[in-house]
């Protein structure tokens, strides 16, 4: 695993924060991804009812973004592209919440599809909101140690 | 702030090069996946009794209309 080099001063405790939201974030989405990709077409059928999404688009979306959480996960994990890989995280996770917070304010009953088919069937409600929520402040702490690594 | 431009662009190219890389990647899994059905399926309207309506059977194609049958011209009995 290659670390980028630190500048001085840098407390050791924000280093060991830095590369645990890392290791979390990564694994959050590695379990998102990996069951998305395992079976695509259960993930194609929930996209529409998000009602955003053009239909010639669900199926290459429903490919797509979970190849873009596992590249991402890997960025974070290996620290190869690790300046990309967390405005990644960063922009996936801002996408995610800002999904599920439309489906919500309009009040259509989605199951967000999240994890694929790792979780049950369930309605999205506000407690996926604040997860992804939560894992959106994580994203925005490396992003903030990304300018604290530029001073 | 020179150095900040730098690590911009270097941020960039880095998000620039992943997201290709997931965009290909992903695209090339459904190539392979050619079992997925392009669209999903429209859902069946449903009926007043909760099943799904049939869809209609196609309609046969329509015959040439046959010639009217003259009317017989008035016999004997017809004629006062």
């Amino acid at each position: 695993m290659t670390a980028p080099n630190l500048p001085e001063g840098t407390s050791q405790n924000w280093r060991r924060l830095v590369w645990t939201v890392r290791l979390v974030l990564a694994g959050v989405l590695l379990a998102a991804a990996v069951p998305k990709l395992a079976d695509p077409a259960a993930f194609a059928e929930k996209l529409p009812n998000y009602r955003v999404f053009p239909e010639p688009l669900v199926n290459i979306l429903a490919a797509v973004a979970p190849m873009l959480e596992l590249v991402a996960a890997g960025a974070l994990v290996t620290g190869r592209l690790y300046r990309g890989g967390v405005w990644l995280t960063a922009g996936l996770m801002a996408l995610f919440t800002a999904l599920i917070a439309s489906a919500l304010l309009r009040g259509i009953d989605l199951d967000c599809g999240c994890f694929g088919a790792l979780r049950p069937a369930e309605p999205a409600s506000a407690i996926d909101l604040v997860r992804n929520v939560v894992l959106l402040g994580l994203a925005a702490l490396l992003v903030v140690d990304l300018f604290k690594r530029r001073a | 702030m020179l150095g900040l431009g730098v690590s911009m662009h270097r941020d960039l190219r880095e998000l620039a090069a992943l997201l290709a890389a997931g965009l290909a990647l992903g695209l090339g899994h459904l190539a392979l996946r050619s079992d997925l059905p392009w669209f999903p399926a429209p859902a069946a309207e449903p009926t007043m009794c909760g099943s799904a309506e049939a869809e209609p059977a196609p309609a046969a194609p329509l015959a040439s209309p046959a010639p009217e049958v003259p009317m017989s011209s008035p016999g004997p009995e017809d004629v006062p």
